[in-house]
This record gives C-alpha cells, sequence and structure tokens, in this order.
C-alpha cells in the first residue's frame, strides 16, 4: 500500500464531484430540450407506423390547417321537442359561449398562458387518469360531443351537430360535425365515437372508476359514418351528460390489441381540442401549443404552460414574481393582498363560487344509539354557528349549506332556512331526546355518556381548526368530542368499515349531482358511501324517481323534497362551500368569471404589445 | 484486496436476502395496505363502491396479493413472488404512475443527485476549512464564534429556513433576487446552453442554502477534533522539532492523518444523497427522489416504496465496502490481506 491518500487525492475527489455534477447539468439539459420529444416519440414508435406519423402532424411536422377549419355560414340553432315527444337540438356552428373574446377591442390572439397546475398529473391516459390536474390538461386537448354553456347549463353540441333524445330516454342518436377533426388531420367519426367508449368500458383498462356511470348503457354503435346511436336499459336523468361528455379519440392513434399497451402510453394524449401537447418535462412544466388544425372556435394564446407548484407559499411567490399568470390563493393570502390599495389595482382578483364547489360535512354514524335520535342531531347543528366560523377561519370566504347540493345548482332549494345557531333550543331539544347533565359536566342517556371521537384526516390545518372550534361549541352543552385525525387512506378504511362515530370530510361538488350514491340506503351495503346508514323510506323513493325522471322541471322538484327531507333528518351537519379565490396578472384582459363554471382561461387574451413570449 | 472485496460482496448477498425480508415485512403489515391506490383520490371524491372494490381487486392483482382469480396468496408466497420477479429485475410498475418504478426513479435521481452533489459540494468547501482554521486558532474568537454560528445554523429546523429564505428572498415585498419554485423558468427551451446553466444555478441557489446551512457545523466539528487530536501526537511534534515548515506539517502530516474521519463521513453521506429532502423538494417545488418517496408513502405506492428501500439497503451496503476500501488507501496500517 505505497499510494496513500492525499491532501491531492482530496481535491482530485473534490474535482470528479464538480465534473460529476457539470455533466449532470449538461444531460439534464439535453435531455429538457429534446428528451421529451424522444420519449414521445417512443412511446409512439412501439405501437405502429400510422401513430409515428399522427405525432409528427401533431407537432406541426406535416402540413397546414386543411381548408375544411374554416367556418361555415351560420344558420340557426334548434332546440325543440318535437311532435313524438322527442328531443331535437341541433347547433349548425360550434357555439360560441357568453364571454367569448373574438370581438371586444382590443382583441389580439397570441403570447402565452402560464398556469400553475399544483400537483402534477401521474399520466395523461385518456379514462385512466383520475387527478383533478389530469384532466384540466385533457380538457384543452380533447374534445366530447357535447358542451356545456356555462350560463344557461344546457348541453349543446360540440363534436356533434346535433342530438336525438326519445321521449322515453332510452336512446340518444348522435350526429357528428363534418368539419370536426384530430390535430393529426383525420376527420372526428362514429367509429371513433364507438372506439372510445368500447376502450372506457374495456374491462382490462385501469378506468374502473368510470364503469359504473355507464352501467345503464345497453349499446354504443356506428349507425353510418357520421351517426352514433346509444341506447339503454332503463331512463336514467345524466344519461345525455354521460355519454356526451366522455373524451373522443382518435381511433387510428389509440388503437391498441392488448389493454396494457393503452395502460401504459403516459404520455400520449391526442384528440380534437384546440391544443396539443407539446412537451412534458417531468416534474417541472407540461407545454401544449397552439392546434394548427383546429376546426372550432380558434384558441387566444399560442402557448399554455402547466407548471406543477404545490406549496401554496411558494404559488404565491412565483405568482408575484410575474412567473405565472394566475393563481388560485388561500383565504388567509387572499386577505392579506386584496387590502394592499395598490394590489387590486396591478391584479384582478376575483372571489367567486363554483359549480364544482363541493361541501364540508359532519357526518354521524347513525348506527350509534347517541346519533339515532335526530333531535340530538338537529341540537348539535344548533350549537355551530356556521356563519361565524366562516368568518373566522375562512374570512367570510364560503356560504353556509341547507343540504348536500350545491349553492349554484338548480338542484339546490333556496327556499329552505338553515337550522339557526340557537345554544338555548339546543339545550331544550338534547333534555327532550333524554340527555341530562351527568356528575363530570358531560350528558348522559341511559347511563352512557356523551362522548364521541371525530374522525378527520390529518395534514389538513384548516379542517383541525373548524375541529377544535366544533369541540368547543359542543362542550358548552355538555358534549365531549375528542378529535381524531388519521392519515387518508386509513381513515378510508375505517369509513369503508364503519369504524367511527363522526366524522368531517368534504364531497366535490356538480351541477346536478346523483344523490343515490351518497343517502339511498342500498349505499350503506357493501362498504358503500353511505358511511353514516341513513336509511329513510321516503328518501329513497325521491331518489328513485328523480333518478328516472327526465323531464328537468318535474326533476327539480322531486331534489328539493328530497333535499328538505335530508336537511330535516340532519345526517349530516352540513357546514359551508368554499369560494373559489383568484389573481390573475392586469395584462389579462376579460378575466371576470362568466356564469357558474367560474374563471374560463380559454376567454383570457393579453393586448398586442404586453404578450411577453412569441 | 481482491479476496477481500469478494468476500464482503459474497456477505453482502445474505445480509441484502434479510434486509428484503424486513423490508417486505414492515411495508406489508403497515396499515391502509388495502386502500393502496386510492389513497391520490382527492378528499371526498364521490367514488362508487363497485368502481373502489374493482380498483381494489386490480391493485391486490400487480401487488400479488391476490392470484388470478382472485385468491388470496399467503404471505410467505407473496414474499417469494416479489423476491423473484426483483432478482430478474422486475420491480414492478408504480400504482399511481402508469409506469415502471425504475423510470419514475430515473427521472427524479438526476435531479436529486445533482443538488445534494452541489450541496455536498457546498458543505465541504466550506466546513473542511472551517474546521481546520477553528482547530488552529484553537479556543480563540474564530474557533468559538465560527462553532457558535456553526451550530445555531445546525439547531434551525429545515422547514423554517426554507419558508423564510423563500418569504425574504423570493418575494417583491423584500428581496426579489430568487426564484420561488422549480428548477428552470418558463422559457428554457429559447436558452442556449450558458444560459440553461446560469439559469439552473439562479433557481437551487436557495434550495442549496437550505440543504448545506445545517451540514457545515457535523463536519467541521469532526474535522477539528480530528486534527486537534492530530496535532497533539508525538510524530507532529517530531516533525516540527526536525524544522519542518508549519505548513507542511499541517497539509503532509496533520490534515492526511484526520481524512479517515472524512472518508466515514462521505460514506455515511453516500446512501442520502441520493434520498434527497423532503423539506427542501417540497418547499421549492423540487421533483426529486424525497418528493418520491414521500408521495409513494403517503398514497402507499408499495412498488416506489419498496423499490425506492431497496435501492437504499444496496447503496448503504455498497458504501460501507467503499469506505472500508478508502480506509486501506489512506492508511498503510489497515490492511485485509
Amino acid at each position: 500500500m505505497n499510494n496513500r491518500f492525499t491532501v491531492k487525492d482530496f481535491l482530485y475527489m473534490l474535482l470528479l464531484v464538480a465534473a460529476l455534477v457539470l455533466l449532470g447539468l449538461i444531460l439534464g439539459s439535453l435531455n429538457y430540450q429534446t428528451g421529451q420529444l424522444v420519449s414521445l416519440r417512443k412511446q409512439i414508435t412501439a405501437g405502429n407506423q400510422l401513430q409515428l406519423e399522427a405525432i409528427s402532424r401533431l407537432h406541426g411536422v406535416v402540413g397546414e390547417a386543411p381548408a375544411s377549419t374554416r367556418r361555415a355560414p351560420s344558420q340557426v340553432n334548434i332546440r325543440e321537442t318535437l311532435a313524438n315527444g322527442d328531443r331535437y337540438v341541433c347547433y349548425p356552428n360550434p357555439p360560441l359561449f357568453p364571454g367569448s373574446p373574438y370581438k371586444l377591442p382590443g382583441y389580439a390572439p397570441g403570447g402565452w398562458l402560464v398556469q400553475n397546475l399544483g400537483t402534477e398529473p401521474h399520466s395523461l391516459i385518456p379514462f385512466v387518469t383520475r387527478s383533478a390536474t389530469g384532466n384540466e390538461v385533457q380538457a384543452e386537448v380533447l374534445e366530447s360531443l357535447l358542451a356545456r354553456n356555462p350560463v344557461t347549463l344546457h348541453w349543446v353540441p360540440w363534436l356533434s351537430r346535433s342530438y336525438l333524445v326519445a321521449k322515453n330516454g332510452l336512446k340518444i342518436t348522435f350526429k357528428l360535425r363534418r368539419r370536426a377533426r384530430f390535430s393529426n388531420g383525420d376527420p372526428v367519426l362514429a367509429s371513433d365515437v364507438v372506439f372510445s367508449f368500447n376502450t372506457m368500458m374495456n374491462p382490462h383498462v385501469n378506468d374502473a372508476q368510470n364503469w359504473p356511470y355507464y352501467s345503464d348503457v345497453k349499446s354504443c354503435v356506428a349507425a353510418g359514418k357520421r351517426t352514433v346511436i346509444f341506447t339503454f336499459k332503463e331512463p336514467y336523468f345524466k344519461a345525455l351528460e354521460e355519454v356526451g361528455g366522455f373524451s373522443i379519440l382518435p381511433q387510428k392513434v389509440y388503437q391498441f390489441t392488448k389493454a396494457s399497451q393503452y395502460n401504459t402510453r403516459s404520455r400520449l394524449l391526442v384528440g380534437s381540442g384546440p391544443y396539443v401537447l407539446y412537451r412534458w418535462a417531468a416534474g417541472q412544466q407540461m407545454v401544449l401549443k397552439k392546434n394548427p388544425r383546429y376546426w372550432g372556435p380558434p384558441p387566444v394564446f399560442n402557448r399554455i404552460v402547466f407548471r406543477f407548484i404545490e406549496n401554496p407559499q411558494s404559488a404565491l411567490a412565483t405568482y408575484l414574481r410575474g412567473e405565472i399568470d394566475s393563481d388560485g390563493v388561500e383565504p388567509s393570502q387572499w386577505r392579506k393582498y386584496t387590502v394592499e390599495p395598490g394590489f387590486t389595482a396591478r391584479n384582478h382578483c376575483y372571489k367567486y363560487l363554483t359549480s364544482s364547489a363541493g361541501f364540508l360535512y359532519v357526518g354521524w354514524n347513525l348506527k350509534k344509539p347517541m346519533f339515532q335520535d335526530r333531535r340530538t342531531r338537529v341540537a348539535l347543528a344548533m350549537l355551530v354557528n356556521v356563519p361565524a366560523l366562516i368568518k373566522t377561519f375562512l374570512y367570510g370566504m364560503a356560504v353556509p349549506i341547507t343540504g348536500p347540493f350545491n349553492p349554484l345548482s338548480p338542484q339546490n332549494d333556496r327556499k329552505i332556512k338553515p337550522i339557526p345557531y340557537d345554544p338555548a333550543a339546543a339545550k331544550i331539544l338534547l333534555h327532550k331526546a333524554g340527555w341530562r347533565m351527568g356528575p363530570n359536566g358531560v350528558l348522559v342517556q341511559n347511563g352512557r355518556e356523551f362522548k364521541f371521537s371525530l374522525l378527520i384526516p390529518s395534514q389538513q390545518p384548516l379542517i383541525q381548526k373548524i375541529c377544535v372550534y366544533l369541540q368547543r361549541q359542543w362542550a358548552t352543552a355538555g358534549i365531549d368530542c375528542r378529535i381524531s385525525p388519521e392519515e387518508f387512506s386509513i381513515m378510508i378504511r375505517r369509513l369503508n368499515h364503519r369504524q367511527f362515530t363522526a366524522t368531517l370530510l368534504g364531497w366535490t361538488g356538480s351541477i346536478e349531482m346523483d344523490p343515490y350514491q351518497i343517502f339511498d340506503s342500498r349505499s350503506y351495503l357493501d362498504e358503500g358511501s353511505n358511511a353514516g346508514d341513513f336509511d329513510n323510506a321516503e328518501a329513497d323513493k325521491l331518489i328513485a324517481q328523480g333518478r328516472r325522471e327526465i323531464n328537468t322541471a318535474r326533476r327539480m322538484r322531486i331534489w328539493h323534497h328530497l333535499q328538505r327531507v335530508i336537511y330535516g333528518q340532519q345526517p349530516y351537519l352540513f357546514l359551508f362551500t368554499s369560494d373559489s379565490l383568484s389573481f390573475i396578472q392586469q395584462r389579462f384582459r376579460n378575466t371576470k368569471p362568466v356564469g357558474k363554471f367560474g374563471l374560463n382561461p380559454a376567454n383570457w387574451y393579453v393586448p398586442l404589445k404586453q404578450q411577453r413570449y412569441p | 484486496m481482491t479476496s477481500y472485496i469478494i468476500r464482503r460482496l459474497l456477505l453482502m448477498v445474505p445480509t441484502l436476502v434479510g434486509m428484503t425480508f424486513l423490508l417486505f415485512a414492515v411495508v406489508r403489515f403497515a396499515p391502509g395496505l388495502r386502500e393502496a391506490g386510492q389513497a391520490n383520490v382527492a378528499q371526498g371524491m364521490m367514488q362508487s363502491r363497485q368502481a373502489q372494490r374493482q380498483e381494489e381487486l386490480l391493485v391486490a392483482r400487480r401487488l400479488h396479493l391476490v392470484d388470478k382469480n382472485g385468491h388470496p396468496i399467503s404471505l410467505p408466497m407473496q414474499y417469494l413472488l416479489w423476491l423473484k420477479s426483483t432478482c430478474e429485475g422486475h420491480l414492478g410498475t408504480s400504482l399511481e404512475y402508469p409506469e415502471p418504478v425504475l423510470k419514475l426513479i430515473a427521472q427524479r435521481l438526476p435531479v436529486t443527485l445533482t443538488i445534494n452533489l452541489i450541496a455536498m459540494l457546498v458543505i465541504y468547501l466550506v466546513a473542511v476549512p472551517g474546521g481546520l482554521l477553528a482547530a488552529l486558532y484553537r479556543d480563540r474568537l474564530f474557533d468559538r464564534g465560527y462553532g457558535l454560528i456553526s451550530l445555531a445554523l445546525y439547531s434551525l429546523p429545515a422547514i423554517w429556513v426554507g419558508s423564510s429564505l423563500l418569504g425574504f428572498f423570493a418575494n417583491p415585498e423584500f428581496f426579489n433576487w430568487f426564484p420561488a419554485a422549480g428548477l428552470h423558468s418558463t422559457n428554457t427551451q429559447s436558452m442556449d446552453f450558458f444560459q440553461y446553466i446560469g439559469d439552473y444555478f439562479y433557481h437551487i441557489t436557495l434550495p442549496i442554502v437550505c440543504s448545506t446551512y445545517a451540514g457545515f457545523a457535523i463536519l467541521s466539528k469532526q474535522v477539528r477534533g480530528s486534527i486537534l487530536e492530530n496535532l497533539g501526537q508525538d510524530y507532529i511534534r517530531t516533525a516540527r522539532a526536525k524544522g519542518v515548515k508549519g505548513s507542511t506539517v499541517l497539509v503532509r502530516h496533520v490534515f492526511r492523518n484526520s481524512l479517515l474521519t472524512l472518508i466515514t463521513l462521505t460514506g455515511m453521506a453516500l446512501p442520502g444523497l441520493l434520498g434527497g429532502s423532503v423539506i427542501v423538494e417540497q418547499i421549492f417545488s423540487i421533483d426529486g427522489m424525497g418528493r418520491l418517496a414521500y408521495t409513494a408513502t403517503l398514497a402507499r405506492d408499495l412498488p416506489v416504496i419498496q423499490t425506492v428501500a431497496l435501492i437504499g439497503s444496496v447503496l448503504t451496503l455498497l458504501s460501507y465496502l467503499a469506505v472500508d476500501i478508502c480506509y486501506a488507501i489512506a492508511d498503510p496500517r489497515v490492511s485485509y490481506a
């Protein structure tokens, strides 16, 4: 061992580390510049040559936009009920929804829109992707047969030109637009719709979450080149939304022989939408480029860049530095910045409620004796001052609710009055329910103390704060609530196994939700979502009626009745639906929320002189 | 030496098997396994029970919990199946990302490795001379000041430092000097190589500061202690008595003999190089190994958890072997013959 390790060797070692760092940077740079395209191409070449051509066109290598993408002269839209009771809707041209920027003074297409997506999507495989952020990206690239007007909430033809719903609701016929094309130039045909549906329902494709919503679809067949017919086993009020709302994929690009091929093309995203996936730098950003072949209303921005910043503090700092163009903020951040006099002048600040906003609730396990009496549940609600809670913890940026339906939805009955905050009346109700004050300062009924644990997800500071507030409010009436935070997967297991007494959680919202999953007594069985075992014959009957009622007006009356039953029974202590809060850079125009869907970046534009990137 | 290395490598096999067994047992008995693959579902997102069941079955099949017909597989058989596929190089597909685990790691490893190597470089460049000077100026102002500052830095929690760096140095309200998130600017693709490198270093400045500040204390204290120990040795006195120059004594005798401590610390730091810091990556939105392991743990993404842990185990074993070999090279008294 003559070769001793000397100081010189130590310096060499440091030099080696520095060289490794430099090499890593060079490789990183090369990967960043070219790797994503290479990766996309590799995925495609694993398929077939046809797909390779598709991706070449996708990146603008081949061809220009065909003449067929030019707008046809406008014709009259039809929305009528035919003599035989069928409902017919026809839009000869794709509709321009309220808020479209094209005719505004100063409108200029171009520039980039840089947005923060928060969490990076795990994949972009249509139907398989479950993350909300993945769906957000897909919404720019994929399209469906119908689109929803954000103001009227009507379903209007998009890739389809018209649709016909049979009077009994058991058959829906779509006719496709001639000019609708995928980004590879292929026309959208009935065979693509059937392929997309069959892919979604393929038992070997990893999209089990979609299947239950289509369980009533009997068949999906192409009747000619541009006609698709869906038939149903039973009428279902969401049938039009379900079959008109799924993404249509180009068969030639996505065709597979084994489902595993489809399940693993995580970065392949080709559709008929206004943008195409240009690059995905893992962990950094995703870039969408304007689809040069887009058949519909022209997209505004040349590129949409999605960045992945999860930490709200980092996201806001990045926004303030002008590196992202919009940011969804938390109530505390909103409160801090909007009071600054200059800030609101330099930024668009929007506080709004959307139809997709969910609600927060305390769910009772009605199998537990302490919650079986309706009066006890109502008393628990009376002890909570929801408006004060909203004011304290959300700085007033939420809306109290009186049922499971979104406050913006026509499903929600605005006439229902919230249970008032009335501790004195609550104590009387508890007394009537048989609760008496025990020696420990805790209510007692039949020898049992009113003690329960409230199961909540851990790592949710807002929920924990709210729980402490609820705990204090209930304690004033002699109710001992203990907070039990659990990691989310453990919490799911406890809910599925009914190993809980009460829980504080949230449900996502929609324009018109199907209450079957949460409130029908059959949803308690087989670890269903009715974890608290709400079992009410009247509610079951109304849910069954509502689900089969195709007429909207009649259905809304049923839902309103159902809401009164549910709110009266208080299986949940309904808390609130939160507002959405957003900051948008001042250089963007036409940014106001439209209708009930909130912000729509498709309407935004930047005047020519203020556009940052070409 | 060669026979020693071969012996050590062979000894690693039973150690590794034992590690895989422990790893498998810990992961399988962790709560929430059955809900694997569901944890990513947004809080309270509506998902029917039928859909949940289908997903659970798919997950169970992929994890070898049940066979093709849905019948449960015994735990020892599950372990053997996993070990077999691991030995064959099939480390599985992530439950969260529809991609092979190795691909996910390959995407994130360069990010973490580059940042950690730079951080390590900075730590060594500051802490080694710092420790050296502290030893030379023992009990004087520099020694006390350096010791106090490095220990004070060591005691600061990374989450607080990270948030403060973000709040003060990436904020137009204070010092709008650095970007707050990510490793690249939006328009990186239009940059040439040198601009790209500049942009990269601009972005990693705060994460590097956050990764390094706590590392100075341990290393410099070790270097200081080791150098002080060697300064008191007879051979140093002899060298000085022979009239060898002070700087030569310091560099050729004292520092060289203090390198054993550095080798030990470097060896122990090697597995950590690949681990990444969850806190730093989370605060500065860097998609590295730490974040991957963290999200995989939350989502019970077993293939990812097992692979990351397995790679960590192998690297730990290899780094210990490397440390032993370096000892032999650095110190002629050590012999494995």
